[in-house]
């Protein structure tokens, strides 16, 4: 849905304990249109759900958050100053579920942080 | 209650990205609203609303809210006001929507600060409940 299209993923990058994705988000996407007409700034839910797209690519399925714990948004992003951007990913997979603690960050900026449990889906 | 349209008087959000259609109003601490789930919905995939797409729902039904509340302190003519979420907490998402499915939301406030507003908000298709959470946000001045 918004993978390719709001964003794209430009590579990753495995740490201790961590990966950590880099994105590029798409300025000319129409959701920046409506959010707002001449202010574009990405909304809080499509942060959210960057971070999912991250955490399906890594664990190779398709997920379903039942349970977002909390998410904390601390620096808006906008997609002409803020264009590039890393996220960070702390998962625990394990058979039908998995533990996310994310962060969107760059350089010194930390956008948001998030917590939550997901369900992967049962796909035909 | 208005509808269409008539939400662009309460809130900043645009098409592709309004998330709902009907405010039935608002009363000194609650607010109600509701969206019907069209196929062309910017979060719907394989015909279900995704999860992205309920929270904003809900976060625009709060920001229905305090677009009522604006035209009431600063009269009736006044644009509604740039607002970002700054927290969701407790979110617990039951199922997803399906296409030609409404879905209902209420939110209540729980505390007022400055340009803060912290709410919960359940949503419902029927007398299902769908979602609920706790949402902090922001309004510009």
């Amino acid at each position: 849905m918004l993978k390719n299209e709001f964003f794209t993923i430009n590579g990753k990058e495995n740490g201790e304990g961590q990966v950590i994705y880099h994105v590029v988000l798409n300025p000319d996407h129409a959701i920046f249109k409506g959010h707002f007409p001449g202010n574009p700034i990405s909304p809080g839910v499509c942060n959210i759900g960057m971070i999912k797209a991250c955490v399906e690519e890594e664990v190779g399925s398709s997920l379903f958050i039942a349970n977002l714990k909390q998410c904390k948004f601390s620096h808006l992003i906008t997609p002409n100053e803020n264009k590039e951007l890393d996220i960070v990913l702390k998962l625990e997979d394990s058979d039908n579920t998995v533990k996310i603690s994310a962060s969107i960050v760059k350089g010194e900026i930390k956008f948001m942080d998030l917590k939550a449990e997901a369900q992967k889906e049962q796909k035909a | 209650m208005l509808q269409g349209e008539e939400i662009k008087q309460l809130i900043p959000q645009r098409e592709p990205i309004m998330m709902i259609d009907t405010f039935y109003g608002a009363t000194e601490k609650t607010g109600k609203s509701a969206l019907t789930v069209l196929a062309d919905n910017v979060f719907c995939e394989d015909g279900q609303l995704r999860e992205m797409g309920m929270i904003e729902h809900i976060a625009q039904t709060c920001a229905a809210y305090n677009g009522v509340k604006n035209k009431q302190n600063n009269g009736a003519e006044s644009k509604p006001k740039l607002g970002y979420i700054g927290e969701i907490k407790k979110c617990q998402v039951v199922r997803l929507p399906r296409v030609g499915e409404q879905l209902v939301t209420e939110v209540v406030v729980t505390a007022e600060v400055m340009n803060v507003t912290l709410m919960e908000a359940t949503t419902k298709i029927g007398e299902e409940t769908v979602a609920s959470c706790q949402i902090k946000l922001f309004e510009e001045d």
